[in-house]
């Protein structure tokens, strides 16, 4: 048998354990900078791994690398090297939209992940057709995905369900947020990219649409990877504890090490980490 | 209501450009100009298949087909040639004046002689008025319940995700760059078909019924879009249908009070300025200064200023 690079890469990827939701090897990101030579290392060799079902929450600085580790995964920035597997499947040259099948993102700004000039029921049929990655010439707002939208948007408890032919952007941005969630949850992918989707709307909401998704994630068993700048929900909502600092994971924190943990004992460890403060919004707010 | 009928009779062949720019600008958020020579290569390979002696239903396709290959190029040209849909455009309608004398082999044909769809309607004993009517209505009716069946399919879906955020709909799982691609090849055989309806109309095809043909669907897109303001599909593609009547009746009195023919382009024009007026501004752009509802536009017009100036064209 010829033993060429991209067989011996093969072996490895089909070794993964199918266990595990999530791996990225040696990924290294680097962005030019504005002078002629100059270059801002975002992602510098990093490894992680995450098995399936669990919650990964992700804290750190800004620019501390979160966003572009985000991007790679779900595909709308690609790594200068290193591999990203996702449920055993090397997707690191995948453009987005494959990616779709095994990688659910929701973002910060509910613009960015509900179309507001289309209805919701609208928005879940593109969700459920995209899962399958198959947009054929049937009506797209026909009565199984009416149903499907009903019964996910029932667990939110916002009365969303009775609203499926309105505009989505007639919704708050709690409202939206909590359809994205909906929305990425129902295709049951692989894994689940939450980009600090709860930052922009006040405590009470937050609160409430945090705890429904951890909710929904833990009754489908979905691996997530959470970014958040809230250090109490990191704690609280997750299983584990990655900390990043320019680039690189400078922490990282089992279910047993994180237990009994509370924020001020994370800010403090980071600090005496990094030599740096972490802005927790928890913290701001309280100090507002 | 001779002033209805002639607005009718001329306006209603182009209901499928105006709504192509419909679907090019509000749909897939490409301001593609190419429509303008798509319109002139549909009105050339109908008038040439005419000639050729075709039937004028196949050469009515074939000049869709022509305007269908120029949008599949400009779309091209962006995806991989990572061109400005704007620029690309511009190139395409250029080109379009020297292909559509290439494919006449003249600066003009005249179709006197020919069999028309027009005078296929005529012979069922309808007047030259109404024959016209009866085709642009049909042709108007025919392409906005197909645009609306399409925009509520899976894929028509797909489609109008694209035009709205390209980073989102593909995170939903949708190729967003082929998307545009067969959008552009759907807006320009919209386009091709209106020339090709106005050339069988006509009975001649000159390479110059391209130039500022884009302003007519615009002129109707804006009124439409004034008249619904709303994202949803049915009472746009309505309001845009609707929208080339007004603009072709106010052309018509225009002309009827006595204006030369050549001011057409200038009544157009001001059309369309009067319709943004109205419609940014509202009674305040008469209102007495000083008075509360000049104020409240003055309050309106700084935030316009204070804020990023990149307006959506509709």
């Amino acid at each position: 048998m010829r033993v060429s690079a991209s067989n011996i890469w093969r072996m490895i990827v089909s070794s993964t354990s199918p266990e595990t939701a999530l791996e990225v090897r040696d990924c290294v990101k680097r962005f030019k900078g504005f002078g002629r030579n100059e270059f801002v290392i975002a992602a510098d060799s990093i490894n992680l791994a995450i098995t399936s079902g669990t919650i990964v929450a992700l804290v750190g600085s800004n620019g501390s690398g979160k966003s572009t580790l985000m991007s790679m995964i779900a595909g709308s920035q690609l790594p200068d090297s290193g591999r990203i597997i996702v449920a055993g499947e090397d997707v690191t040259e995948q453009p987005s939209w494959q990616r779709t099948g095994k990688v659910a993102l929701v973002r910060q700004n509910p613009e960015h992940n509900v179309f507001s000039a289309l209805t919701i029921v609208e928005n879940f049929a593109l969700a459920e057709a995209g899962q399958a990655r198959r947009f054929n010439l049937k009506r797209a707002a026909g009565q199984r995905v009416r149903d499907l939208a009903r019964d996910t948007l029932a667990q939110f408890s916002m009365g969303l369900e009775d609203r499926l032919d309105q505009l989505a952007g007639t919704l708050s941005g709690g409202q939206r947020q909590a359809v994205s969630v909906a929305m990425a949850t129902s295709r049951n992918p692989a894994l689940l990219l939450l980009d600090e989707h709860v930052s922009a709307l006040d405590p009470t909401r937050a609160r409430v649409v945090m705890e429904q998704t951890e909710a929904i994630v833990r009754q489908r068993s979905i691996a997530t990877l959470m970014v958040t700048h809230d250090m109490g929900h990191a704690l609280k909502h997750s299983d584990r504890l990655i900390l990043m600092h320019r680039g690189r994971i400078a922490m990282d924190l089992s279910e047993k090490e994180k237990a009994g943990m509370g924020v001020p004992d994370l800010l403090a460890r980071f600090e005496k980490l990094t030599g740096e403060t972490l802005p927790d919004s928890a913290v701001l707010a309280r100090a507002s | 209501m001779s002033i209805l009928l002639i607005g009718a009779q001329v306006g209603l062949i182009y209901g499928p450009l105006a709504l192509g720019i419909y679907f090019a600008l509000n749909i897939l958020s490409l301001p593609d100009l190419t429509l303008e020579g798509s319109f002139g290569i549909g009105g050339a390979s109908t008038a040439v298949a005419l000639v050729a002696g075709l039937d004028p239903a196949t050469a009515l396709l074939l000049g869709i087909l022509g305007g269908a290959i120029a949008g599949l190029i400009t779309g091209l040209l962006h995806v991989y040639l990572r061109m400005n849909v704007l620029l690309a455009g511009i190139l395409m309608t250029t080109a379009a004046w020297s292909i559509s004398l290439a494919i006449m082999g003249a600066g003009n044909i005249s179709l006197l002689s020919q069999a028309t769809i027009f005078t296929w309607v005529e012979g069922l004993g309808f007047s030259g008025q109404w024959a016209a009517i009866i085709v642009g209505a049909l042709a108007s009716g025919l392409v906005a319940l197909v645009l609306i069946w399409f925009l509520h399919t899976n894929y028509g879906l797909s489609m109008r995700a694209s035009g709205l955020n390209i980073q989102t709909a593909r995170s939903f799982g949708i190729r967003t760059e082929a998307r545009q691609i067969v959008g552009l090849i759907i807006a320009n055989g919209l386009a091709a078909a209106s020339g090709a309806l106005v050339v069988q109309s006509q009975g001649f095809m000159d390479v110059s019924i391209q130039t500022g043909v884009i302003v007519v669907g615009l002129a109707a897109l804006m009124i439409g879009m004034s008249v619904f303001k709303t994202p949803k599909i049915i009472p746009s593609i309505l309001g845009v249908l609707l929208g080339i009547l007004v603009y072709r009746v106010v052309v018509t009195i225009a002309l009827k009070l006595g204006l030369p023919p050549y001011f057409v382009k200038l009544v157009t024009a001001l059309v369309v300025f009067g319709i943004i007026a109205v419609r940014a501004n509202g009674l305040g752009l008469i209102a007495i200064p000083g008075t509360k509802a000049a104020k409240k536009n003055a309050r309106e017009r700084l935030e316009y200023l204070e804020n990023d100036r990149v307006v959506n064209i509709t």
